[in-house]
């Protein structure tokens, strides 16, 4: 009865169309890019702050839970309401609300999506750098609540280095700010603490980006090698000159071939990995950078370096990455893509390791990633109509994350944890670890209203649980 | 407090640490007292365990703890009013990992950044905190008090290359946050919130950060102009340019020529790189320094407000960090104090000394300045007379929601007996 209460009441509130509550409609909210999926009770568009905190009050009157949600790209269950409440998205809260090209900030609303800052920027020469392979679709808001990364986070860093300030609408439906355009404040960086908390503790509803200039010069080289090891090894050399390219990605034989046949960019069929390495700067520096690098893949066996001649041959290069998941869905049925990280002297180690639990369990693996980062984004490839397949797809995710966190890593660079990776971190966290940021939610969301059942294990039995829930087809854009 | 519960508390921290690393006659503590303040007791855990333990039992006992690093920044702050436990992590000084290929480190907080230099120089890397007594402030204290210096300009501060953190809560839990890797989303950032905290949330007992590549050469563009806006100006179109030096530091007359505001850029790179700086700056340069010249440069300049008796750090939007100057330079006189300032003047990451006045006058400067700051700008003093803090309101405003920020504390330092008193909050 409650809800229906609170449709009515947001009704008067918002405009008669920005609420849905027929079942129709309420099933394109059930899932984002990831595996979860789970109904909401009710989506509402908000436009403005008010807005949101009027309907986050509406919802706490009757304990109902809620879940913020931008372009929905996350995939690790982050926007999927499993506790069903009420959806809030913010895709008409889509205005850059100002460009400061003086103190090189931009404020935005959370529903702004990547590339529209990014063309707005263009004529300033000026560009927000977080760049998720999402970006067509996904939202400043999304990128804040996930921390997300990208390709050129190698040299730029992921979204919590680039945000200053906040408007906030805590789970108790009062506004608040934090910080503001300066890049530090006297007391707490609760701007820092909120990005990458996954809309536990609050909702932004105004955010102030720091933004980076165009560099002068880009040189995007392709390094083509007859195996994996080299390619792995060419990245620590390339990083042990004291080089840090703006972007260092590998894609793996399987997948150049699937991209190729896709896409046409240029990588033989024949080779074992490529590394797409891009250089940022001045002229100068990327001219002499780009020969170091160059000769750091011959050195570790490169077969050859092509380096792009203009912006429609880095286009294509860069085409060839960008695709690469939608390439891989040619080829199978369903894929399920992890986003794990270890230190980047253990990329051929872990490469290994993917390659013997593929052969384990007979699921092929291809491999494309963030090398630089050691960030990889091994994707299963399997049928998601046979259930066995899917049991040994998250068994083999489970031994791959295990080991990645072994050697010093992490169960998700980019991505989050959300739903999907939940009962993960155990793998990573103690419970007193988890107890931690358990006592910091609660402090911001006492009564777990706020993005229920995320982030920390809820014991469920998860796996199983899972695998019932699980959407027909898989359309990933993964980082 | 009796001599008997001094000795039975003597006695239980000893069962702790080890006889050895407890101290609590008052002549050996009075040279750690904070603000005048001097400890009942000085303990040394020897690991995290014992810090845990520690913390339990103050937890416990209601004991206000101070933790304590190289002693470099434990002026900043309001003065405690008692202090049960000073714990000096000194001893958990261990390199936890060194990974040259992979650029990132692990230390314990009581690791010096200077020992931590030494070693990444050997592999031409740089953990870019470069700030004054390197040899002194520990790991621990650095993130405490997010302390920066010109590198900050290209590489952001110690938040944006923290990658992990292990601390103990106020309560005795110990737990970690984040990971050794560079990029990490798994739970929540409890980094961010320890980094800048001065000791008030939890005590970090060691952490990783990422490293970054040595360049090759680098070289000190020493740029000066007669007038704050031609220096200004020039910092706007240096800016605007293609450059991406590793630092610019604005220096007002009293910090570096008394004739002029200068503005110093530090480039790295290889000589052509380094020739390529050379062009685009033109006229600007006054003078060029490499080697021996350009270290002593930079050497004298974290010396600068070493002995002033009122030191503030400001952080403005950097479009108004030539305003701010401005109206400090004149506040100042109007106060008859002497004026030095100088900082990042690119990101808007400012220093400010002011000398030479009456107590009532440094007061008065910190009100009038903090009056022309936007509600998003923050200036705290960092450094002052203890006589004065009763006085002086050593935070100042802080633009982000106390009741957030009270909300943290709570969930770390529910009793709130570490450093009470001190902070914001």
């Amino acid at each position: 009865m409650s809800i229906h209460t609170v449709s009515k009441r947001l009704r008067q509130l918002l405009s008669r169309d920005a609420v849905l509550d027929r079942p129709e409609d309420l099933m394109l909210y059930e899932y984002d890019g990831g595996l979860a999926k789970g109904t909401p009770e009710l989506v509402v568009f908000p436009q403005t702050t008010e807005q949101v905190v009027a309907i986050v009050r509406a919802a706490n009157e009757f304990k109902i839970p809620i879940v913020p949600r931008g372009a929905g790209t996350g995939l690790s269950g982050g926007a999927v309401p499993s506790k069903g409440g009420i959806v809030i998205v913010f895709s008409r809260m889509n205005k850059i609300l100002e460009i400061d090209t003086a103190n090189r900030r931009a404020v935005v609303q959370p529903g702004v999506i990547n590339t529209e800052l990014s063309a707005a920027l263009a004529r300033h020469k000026l560009f927000f750098a977080p760049d998720p392979s999402s970006g067509r679709a996904s939202t400043i808001g999304g990128n804040v609540a996930e921390n997300s990364g990208g390709p050129h986070t190698l040299a730029y860093g992921v979204t919590v280095n680039h945000v200053t300030g906040l408007e906030v609408v805590l789970p108790s439906g009062e506004l608040v700010h934090y910080g503001g355009k300066a890049a530090d404040s006297a007391g707490y960086d609760l701007t820092g603490f909120f990005c990458g908390s996954e809309g536990l503790i609050g909702i932004a509803t105004s955010i102030t980006v720091k933004l980076s200039r165009v560099a002068e010069s880009v040189a995007t080289l392709l390094g083509i090698f007859n195996s994996v090891d080299d390619a792995a090894n060419t990245v620590t050399s390339i990083t042990g000159e004291g080089i840090t390219p703006a972007a260092l990605e590998m894609l793996d034989g399987l997948t150049l071939r699937t991209v190729e046949e896709a896409t046409h960019a240029g990588y033989p069929m024949d080779s074992g990995a490529v590394l797409l390495i891009e250089l940022e700067g001045l002229k100068e520096s990327v001219e002499e950078q780009a020969e170091a690098v160059a000769k750091v893949c011959t050195r570790n066996g490169a077969r050859e370096v092509r380096r792009a001649k203009d912006e429609a041959e880095r286009a294509l290069l860069w085409k060839g990455r960008k695709t690469a998941f939608g390439a891989i869905g040619r080829i199978t049925p369903s894929y399920y893509s992890q986003d794990c990280v270890v230190p980047r002297t253990k990329i051929a180690e872990v490469l290994r390791l993917i390659e013997g639990v593929s052969k384990k369990y007979g699921q092929r693996v291809a491999n494309i990633f963030h090398a630089g980062d050691g960030n990889l984004h091994p994707a299963i490839l399997f049928d998601l109509r046979d259930p066995e397949q899917l049991h040994r797809v998250l068994e083999m995710s489970r031994e791959i994350l295990t080991h990645c966190v072994s050697l010093g890593g992490t169960i998700t660079g980019e991505h989050g944890v959300g739903i999907e990776k939940q009962e993960l971190m155990s793998l990573m966290y103690t419970e007193n670890d988890m107890e931690i940021m358990r006592r910091l939610r609660d402090a911001f969301n006492p009564e777990g209203t706020m993005n229920p059942e995320k982030i920390f294990p809820i014991r469920r039995g998860c796996g199983e649980a899972r695998v019932s829930s699980v959407k027909p087809e898989v359309v990933e854009v993964a980082g | 407090m009796t001599t008997a519960t001094t000795t039975l508390r003597t006695v239980e921290l000893a069962t702790i640490v080890g006889e050895k690393f407890v101290a609590e006659a008052p002549a050996k503590l009075s040279v750690l007292a904070v603000d005048g303040v001097t400890p009942s007791h000085s303990v040394a855990p020897g690991s995290v365990d014992e810090v845990a333990a520690i913390l339990t039992y103050a937890h416990e006992h209601d004991l206000t703890v101070v933790p304590a690093g190289g002693f470099v920044h434990q002026e900043i702050g309001r003065t405690p009013e008692q202090v049960d436990i000073l714990l000096r992590l000194e001893r958990l000084n261990s390199i936890e990992h060194y990974d040259p290929g992979d650029l990132t480190i692990g230390v314990g907080a009581g690791a010096t950044i200077g020992e931590i230099e030494a070693m990444l120089r050997d592999q031409g890397q740089i953990l870019p905190i470069d700030i004054a007594h390197a040899d002194r402030v520990t790991i621990g204290g650095a993130m405490a008090v997010a302390a920066h210096g010109p590198l900050k300009h290209f590489y952001g501060g110690v938040r944006e290359f923290c990658l992990g953190v292990r601390y103990v809560t106020a309560d005795g839990k110990a737990a970690k946050a984040g990971a050794r890797v560079v990029k990490n989303v798994a739970g929540f950032d409890v980094m961010k919130l320890l980094i800048g905290s001065f000791g008030s949330l939890a005590v970090i007992t060691s952490a990783s950060f990422k490293l970054f590549p040595a360049p090759a050469v680098t070289r000190t563009f020493v740029c000066q102009f007669a007038k704050l806006e031609e220096a200004i100006a020039f910092r706007d179109s240096v800016v605007d340019s293609p450059l991406s030096p590793m630092c610019v530091e604005v220096l007002s007359p009293r910090a570096y020529d008394k004739n002029a505001w200068t503005v110093a850029l530090r480039a790295g790179g290889s000589e052509r790189v380094l020739a390529r700086y050379t062009g685009e700056l033109g006229s600007a340069v006054t003078k060029a320094l490499d080697a021996f010249e350009e270290q002593k440069f930079w050497t004298d300049a974290q010396q600068l407000g070493q002995e002033s008796p009122v030191l503030l750090s400001v952080s403005v939007p950097p479009s108004i960090a030539g305003k701010v100057l401005a109206d400090a330079e004149q506040i100042a006189a109007a106060n008859d104090l002497s004026f030095t300032a100088w900082g990042r003047v690119a990101i808007g990451s400012l220093l400010f000394a002011f000398d030479g006045g009456m107590a009532e006058s440094y007061v008065s400067a910190v009100d009038s300045l903090r009056r022309t700051l936007p509600r998003d700008a923050s200036a705290v003093v960092n450094r002052c007379p203890a006589a004065l803090k009763p006085s002086i309101n050593v935070w100042g405003a802080s633009p982000s929601d106390m009741n957030s920020m009270a909300a943290a504390k709570r969930a770390l330092n529910p009793k709130d007996n570490l450093n009470r008193g001190r902070f914001l909050l």
